[in-house]
């Protein structure tokens, strides 16, 4: 017996000995170089961004590479590699002039063929290839200037090579293989304000400041990319000051936005985008290729009291029936048709349709496919609430993600939710709005917005697009192919001794622009 | 040597099972791979690339082919060999828990004694006590538990990974660093286990202190000390090191729970971004490291019998 005790007081004191090496409670070890922690979901894994489309590639990306043109936190198109363009011939030549003597991270210059290599390399194999299937020739003339020609007028390719999946490759290291199988992939070289420095599979990516970058240098020394893909743990590391920031894809609940407004040391930032969350249906099934059924789902539900209840009030719900949002303003039409919340309305449509009431007050079942997320399970709870009142009886089937994309993709479902960023140019509308849309999977078609959208593509002038998707807009309302519910919210949650962060900015694009600035 | 060509049918049937049931897991890893802003057509041109348009019979005879030839295929998220990436984070996972294992099954099995042998007094009740509400808590309270009380409320202990990412460590300051991070995580693992060998101790030497032999041993005058280790736990020694031996075949993936709470950079959180990412073959190259060391634990457990009983003979 006192062996035991012994013993396990040997133990104890072991384990003790190595918490109290640790500094004392409440205190970082002071840091030098200034480094920034940010949490992302997953670990990118080496993967090549103009292949993969995933989140933390093209985040991590974005901070190692460049590309010709960028998004400001506006949302609007400005120089990156390339400081002016040209653009000739009806908008169907564009002439980029690239910024002089910026150099890739290991030393070699950059020029035109670099950027013709990787164009050429999109059109083959990437990911975007399909939005560039209109250029006829990318030429690089002499080394500052790259000429793209396309078949069509386009007022979109500069939002195109702005968008994911563009970044500029190093002709030297990529020429003569397969994009996805070169090892550079898993110490990248690129012109960004960050290079690599270390990789660890299913821990971190770190990236330091690029001394030389042609742009302004990064506001912190050292970069890390920290993989937690499970938010509890996440928000333990934010709070013990493991961590810095929980990025706009850790899937912060809201509701733990409002607690963290109370934490001295933390800032939580959150802003809302261009998509939207809703329901789609599929159009080729009865009763749903009905428009009045349709009305009446929209008119079923009601989305404030689903944002209130639980999203705690922070993103707002949909205000019409349109396929855009305020977040892009230029293009945004305010009084777009509405079907306000009116169950009244919603049950007399239901009779009309010819969906009487059975003896049990149920019209007709049908089945929501959703995917998990924070609050999405409760939304769906509420949904089938407010569907069952006007005798729509409802069975939930909640997915992965990957599940979801599989019934999705097959087409195989009757109501299935769904959020799609339309932005940051509305051209992305033609995804999922125009008929051949590849991410319309619910079937539906209407010529009208198929030649709006394409006439708005083929335009540079803003004001001439905007009228186009005005139009878009009402058709698309009027037609009501999805039921939008409430329009995404980007949340974040910053330290804040780390100020900088930007509304708006796509996948993580200005982290150098985060500076460290103690607190008192 | 009989007996270890037994392990490939094991082996086999183990991987059959498994592939069967993850291609009738809906997804494609095609979708997960290519990304959601990825339109449709490339998608199915990576699922092509992937070779997962072949005829599923075809992809089975494939993949058990490479197996038999030692090759367990190439990662389709990670794009390199699977059984490298396997080495790669074992270590973390041997570490992480054959730590937890050691310290469970020494504090387990001794106060497992402790409380046999002290059974009708209060402490040793209490130990039984303790023992069934620890083995009722599920691992990942555990593990949050001690997150918030020593990572985020004390700030004494680190909360995640293996290594803290913004200083660089070397030397014995690395691994002062590492240790630290084992804490948690090795506590964590262990409090279950530490309660189902105690109870399993308990009642294996209960069964045997209720034999005849041991009356005899005490009408002898035999000191209690002698009694319990040299007679009853001896006899109770066969189960325990059963459980004790099928444990260890789980030193791989036992910890994958562990894992995901501390963002410990092991086997098990691995297997957790696979499945999600619907990564086929790291899946099954996983699935076959654990059946040949379940095989294999399963088999030293066999051989072991003979060892610590020599009545027991194949």
């Amino acid at each position: 017996m006192r062996k035991l005790a012994v013993l396990a007081g040997a133990l104890l004191f072991a384990l003790t000995g190595c918490v109290q090496q640790q500094t004392p409670a409440g205190q970082e070890k002071p840091r030098t170089p200034t480094t920034l922690v940010v949490a992302v979901p997953n670990d990118p894994k080496g993967a090549n961004p103009l292949v993969d489309a995933n989140n933390e590639v093209q985040g991590v990306a974005n901070n190692i590479y460049s590309k010709l043109v960028r998004f400001d936190s506006t949302a609007k198109v400005v120089p990156d590699l390339a400081e002016s363009w040209d653009i000739q011939d009806q908008s169907r030549t564009f002439v980029f002039h690239l910024t002089k003597g910026v150099l890739w991270h290991d030393g070699q210059p950059f020029s035109s063929a670099d950027a013709k290599f990787t164009l050429d390399s999109i059109r083959q194999s990437g990911f975007q290839k399909s939005r560039l299937q209109d250029l006829t020739s990318v030429e690089a003339p002499d080394p500052n200037t790259v000429v793209v020609k396309l078949k069509n007028p386009s007022g979109v390719l500069l939002a195109v090579l702005a968008d994911a999946g563009e970044h500029i490759l190093p002709k030297h290291l990529y020429e003569g293989g397969k994009l996805d199988e070169n090892p550079n992939n898993l110490k990248p070289i690129g012109t960004g304000p960050f290079k690599f420095d270390d990789y660890r599979p299913g821990q971190f990516i770190s990236l330091v400041a690029n001394e030389k970058y042609f742009r302004a240098h990064a506001g912190v020394d050292k970069l890390v990319f920290r993989f937690l893909p499970q938010i509890q743990s996440a928000e333990a590391a934010l709070e013990a000051g493991e961590i810095q920031a929980l990025t706009q894809w850790s899937g912060v609940p809201f509701r733990d936005l409002v607690r963290y407004e109370s934490n001295p040391r933390l800032a939580p930032v959150h802003w809302g985008n261009w998509s939207t969350n809703g329901i789609v249906f599929n159009l080729t099934l009865k009763p749903f290729n009905d428009h009045r059924v349709r009305e009446a789902i929209m008119r079923a539900i009601d989305r404030k009291k689903i944002t209130e209840t639980v999203y705690s009030g922070i993103p707002r719900p949909t205000t019409n029936a349109g396929p855009l949002q305020p977040a892009i303003a230029w293009a945004y039409k305010q009084d777009t048709l509405d079907y306000p919340y009116d169950t009244a309305k919603a049950q007399a449509l239901l009779d009309e349709a010819g969906l009487p009431k059975d003896s049990a007050g149920i019209r007709t079942h049908t089945t929501i496919d959703y995917i998990s997320g924070p609050g999405n399970a409760d939304m769906f709870l509420l949904v089938k609430d407010m569907l069952k009142a006007i005798g729509i009886d409802v069975e939930l089937k909640e997915y992965d993600q990957a599940a979801w994309f599989a019934k999705f993709n097959k087409k195989d479902f009757a109501l299935i939710f769904g959020g799609f960023g339309v932005g940051p140019d509305p051209d992305k509308l033609r995804l999922v709005y125009s008929s051949t849309g590849s991410f319309n999977q619910g079937g539906y078609s209407n010529p009208q917005v198929d030649q709006l959208l394409d006439q708005a593509s083929q335009t540079s002038n803003l004001d001439d697009r905007r009228t186009l998707y005005y139009k878009v807009q009402d058709l698309v309302a009027a037609d009501l192919p999805q039921v939008p519910i409430w329009i995404f919210e980007q949340a974040e949650v910053w330290a804040k001794d780390y100020p900088g962060r930007q509304p708006f900015s796509l996948y993580l694009t200005d982290l150098a622009n985060i500076k460290y600035v103690p607190s008192k | 040597m009989r007996r270890l060509f037994a392990v490939v049918p094991v082996v086999l049937a183990v991987v059959t099972i498994n592939f069967a049931l993850i291609h009738a897991a809906p997804g494609d890893p095609a979708s997960v791979l290519a990304g959601p802003e990825a339109p449709l057509d490339y998608v199915l041109e990576v699922h092509h690339r992937l070779g997962l348009d072949q005829p599923l019979w075809q992809q089975y005879a494939l993949y058990i082919g490479s197996v038999l030839r030692g090759d367990l295929g190439t990662s389709f998220g990670h794009r390199s060999p699977v059984a490298s990436i396997i080495l790669d984070r074992l270590p973390a996972t041997l570490l992480l828990s054959s730590t937890a294992f050691i310290l469970s099954v020494a504090l387990g099995v001794t106060l497992g004694i402790f409380a046999a042998s002290s059974r009708h007094s209060v402490l040793g009740r209490l130990t039984e006590t303790l023992a069934m509400i620890f083995y009722s808590i599920p691992t990942f309270f555990v593990g949050l538990v001690l997150i918030l009380l020593f990572g985020v409320a004390l700030r004494v202990l680190p909360v995640q990974g293996i290594s803290t990412v913004a200083v660089n460590y070397a030397g014995m300051d690395a691994v002062g660093d590492v240790a630290r991070h084992l804490v948690m995580p090795a506590t964590a693992l262990a409090i279950v286990n530490i309660a189902a060998y105690l109870r399993f101790s308990r009642a294996s030497l209960v069964e045997a202190l209720d034999k005849p032999y041991i009356r005899t041993a005490r009408a002898k005058g035999l000191h209690e000390r002698t009694v319990i280790f040299r007679h009853a736990f001896r006899n109770a020694l066969i189960p325990i090191v059963t459980v004790i031996g099928l444990r260890v075949g789980f030193l791989v993936t036992g910890a994958a729970v562990t894992e995901i709470v501390f963002g410990w950079p092991g086997i098990g959180l691995l297997m957790y971004e696979a499945i999600f990412s619907r990564d086929y073959p790291l899946i099954m190259g996983v699935f076959v490291v654990t059946a040949v060391m379940v095989s294999l634990a399963n088999l030293a457990v066999d051989i072991s019998y003979e060892v610590i009983d020599p009545r027991i003979r194949y």
